[in-house]
């Protein structure tokens, strides 16, 4: 009740003036709290990839998270020649199964999910306020959204793909806007856009959790190369227990 | 012995018009067997020519660094140490350069590619790089028909500036004064860009330049978040190739010794190791030492091919003109049968008639290949004086050179000379063992 009441606060507080430290870093960690779920979580997304002077291609794919225990998988269904293809996340490790050679490869954070502009960070559960420190940038407009404008940047020893974040964080609900990704030279590399989010109710955390539906996002170094996401189909019940495993997602590629 | 001989010629000579359509066929043969072997060798030559310029030395002291389990860095940490083990290990040097290693992408405004990139210092690389001739504009310019070349390698003894070859220029759509970024995950596996400007396009020498784009040592440092004291790798150049295994086996000693972690032997470019280091289960430093052909494997299926080309085209032709000399044997013992006889009948031996055939067949052999072997001397030396320009892409890509180049070893022009003669005396044996069966008595009253 206190940290309803405490969040409450900074949001009424966040809403009428400049936010100090404290509360940037407060707003920050409500962002991810919003996001979390502590039980499972099932998801279906598409994903649509348009690169430059390329036919646009579709994928569909499912995740499932576990996130009290950090583990993740995304396995694709669609299109055919990528029905099977699965990311694996156990251990701080995130594997990727090649159905057309059997063979498991361990992949790094920057890893591009199925060659789209996507990553793993894109579907997996919020953690900004434990891989960056964050600064607050001033207020800004949004179409028709009032926005905090938070700069991230990565704690150090952290492994993040990109070391600076630049978030706009509507004003309102606390959902991020837009989310501006640079290299660790500062330059801009991509930029998202979250226009539809929606909440569940989630029985293990017993309160909503808010979910993007739709990510947009953009190629700032390739201008035209763009990805869009779509997560549907959301479910937080809870899945088997031997669902994150290789073998599982082995099974799944037969 | 001399007078069987003098009988083996005088019966070629006799048969003037087979003796030349045979022996013709069979310098043909070798004219285009040693002509076959030449283009290998030169494609050969050219490959380690450009390869330990561009992108390999004889020898190579590379390394990966896994800073975490699924990481994968091409990087020597305490480069100054390593490189005294190897100065030490192997005083015959003539040259040691350290290179720093990247796999990142090119991006222009029109068009991106993934690309191996080495961060040199020039200072150091002039006699590797200085000579490498600057790309014409229509090489790299769609439509253009100029002949004018621009800006400088030697630009790249300044920081920000990039220099690619014509084939990466034309697919990025760049010319020199432009800007590209490079975007590459540092050793710590976090997004990196630096900007930099084309300061020189050079021309294309075969596939090996599509996999080499050099740029300034600091500036790899910088976008790869590196330390002073790393490097990607030291590429050690010999006085002699062939010392390369020998030199290879001591520095893997050497560095064992000094307590460095070696990888597995693992005949690949560093480029070709990501996914296989960053799977494997190990973290930290581990030196990999390679020489030039590991770096260069990717491209060892166009000798490959040459190679089969020339076994299969040689096997065809040769079993062909052997076919003709045993036809040739046939005839020659069927029109001599009746002399045949009248020699026997005066004493020569069975083993007498088939060193006459022998050496009939080895005259012609010996002659024949010798005069290929000569011809092909002499188209070889003709097409290198004529300095004959490829324009193709296509070619250039596979023959590793912008011009055609031969090159007619004189170990293998005496292979082709030995084992073409050998092959054909082979041939002729069973002929010349079968003429040396024969009766008297049988032979003399042979009615042709």
């Amino acid at each position: 009740m206190k940290k309803i009441l405490a969040l409450a606060l900074i949001s009424a507080v966040a809403q009428a003036a400049p936010l100090n430290p404290q509360q940037t870093a407060e707003l920050i960690k409500l962002v991810d709290d919003r996001q979390r779920n502590s039980g499972d979580y099932q998801s279906v997304a598409y994903i649509r990839e348009t690169e430059k002077k390329k036919e646009p291609k579709v994928f569909q794919a499912v995740v499932y998270r576990r996130d009290a225990d950090d583990k993740f998988i995304i396995l694709f269904t669609k299109p055919k020649e990528e029905a099977g293809k699965g990311y694996l996340k156990i251990d701080k490790n995130l594997w990727m199964f090649d159905p057309s050679t059997g063979k498991w490869e361990r992949k790094t954070e920057r890893e591009k999910i199925g060659g789209t502009n996507s990553r793993r960070e894109d579907f997996d559960e919020s953690r900004l306020s434990e891989d960056y420190d964050a600064t607050y940038e001033g207020e800004g407009e949004l179409g028709k959204f009032k926005a905090h404008k938070v700069r991230l940047t990565a704690k150090a020893g952290v492994k993040v793909a990109f070391e600076n974040l630049l978030l706009w964080i509507d004003q309102a609900d606390k959902n991020i806007l837009k989310r501006e990704e640079s290299s660790k030279s500062g330059k801009l590399m991509r930029t998202a856009f979250y226009p539809r989010w929606i909440k569940k109710f989630s029985s293990s955390k017993k309160a909503d959790v808010w979910i993007p539906e739709e990510i947009r996002i953009f190629d700032e170094i390739e201008k035209g190369n763009s990805t869009v996401v779509l997560i549907k189909e959301t479910d937080l019940s809870s899945l088997d227990a031997n669902l994150f495993t290789k073998a599982w997602i082995e099974s799944k590629s037969k | 012995m001399k007078q069987l001989l003098r009988i083996a010629f005088r019966n070629l000579f006799s048969h003037r018009g087979r003796t030349l359509v045979l022996g013709g066929a069979i310098a043909l043969v070798t004219t285009l067997v040693v002509v076959m072997l030449a283009l290998t060798s030169g494609i050969r030559t050219r490959m380690i020519q450009n390869a330990t310029a561009l992108s390999t030395g004889h020898v190579n002291v590379g390394g990966f660094l896994k800073i975490s389990q699924s990481s994968s860095a091409p990087v020597v940490n305490h480069a100054a140490k390593v490189r005294e083990v190897i100065v030490k290990t192997v005083p015959e040097a003539t040259l040691i350069v350290d290179r720093v290693r990247a796999w990142g992408k090119i991006i222009s405004d029109e068009n991106s590619v993934m690309l191996p990139m080495s961060g040199i210092n020039m200072e150091s690389e002039r006699s590797l790089l200085g000579g490498l001739s600057l790309a014409e504009e229509r090489d790299y310019i769609e439509g253009s028909k100029s002949s004018a070349v621009h800006g400088s390698i030697m630009e790249l003894e300044k920081t920000g500036g990039i220099v690619l070859f014509a084939s990466q220029a034309k697919k990025l759509k760049v010319r020199v004064g432009d800007m590209v970024t490079i975007s590459m995950p540092t050793y710590r596996n976090t997004y990196n860009t630096i900007d930099l400007r084309v300061v020189a396009i050079l021309k294309n020498l075969g596939m090996i330049s599509s996999f080499s784009v050099f740029f300034h040592h600091k500036d790899a440092r910088t976008v790869y978040d590196m330390a002073e004291d790393t490097t990607g790798v030291f590429q050690i150049y010999l006085p002699d190739i062939a010392q390369v295994p020998a030199v290879e086996e001591r520095l893997r000693q050497s560095l064992k010794a000094a307590n460095y972690a070696l990888m597995d032997k693992d005949p690949n470019p560093f480029w070709m190791k990501f996914e296989r280091v960053a799977g494997e289960s190990w973290s930290g430093q581990r030196l990999d030492v390679t020489d030039w052909q590991d770096e260069t494997s990717f491209l060892k299926w166009i000798l490959d091919i040459f190679g089969a080309l020339t076994f299969v085209l040689t096997l065809t032709l040769m079993f062909i003109v052997t076919i003709g000399l045993i036809n040739n044997m046939w005839m020659s013992i069927r029109e001599r049968t009746p002399e045949i006889g009248t020699m026997r009948a005066i004493g020569l031996q069975r083993r007498g008639v088939m060193v006459m055939f022998l050496f009939e067949s080895l005259q012609l052999a010996a002659l024949s290949v010798g005069a290929g072997v000569l011809a092909g001397v002499l188209i070889v030396s003709a097409v290198n004086a004529l300095d004959v320009q490829i324009s193709s892409e296509a070619f250039v890509m596979f023959l590793m050179s912008n011009s055609l180049w031969l090159n007619a070893r004189p170990v293998d022009l005496a292979m082709v000379f030995l084992v073409l003669t050998l092959l054909l005396m082979i041939g002729a044996f069973i002929p010349a063992y079968r003429a040396s069966k024969m009766k008297p008595i049988t032979a003399i009253n042979h009615v042709n």
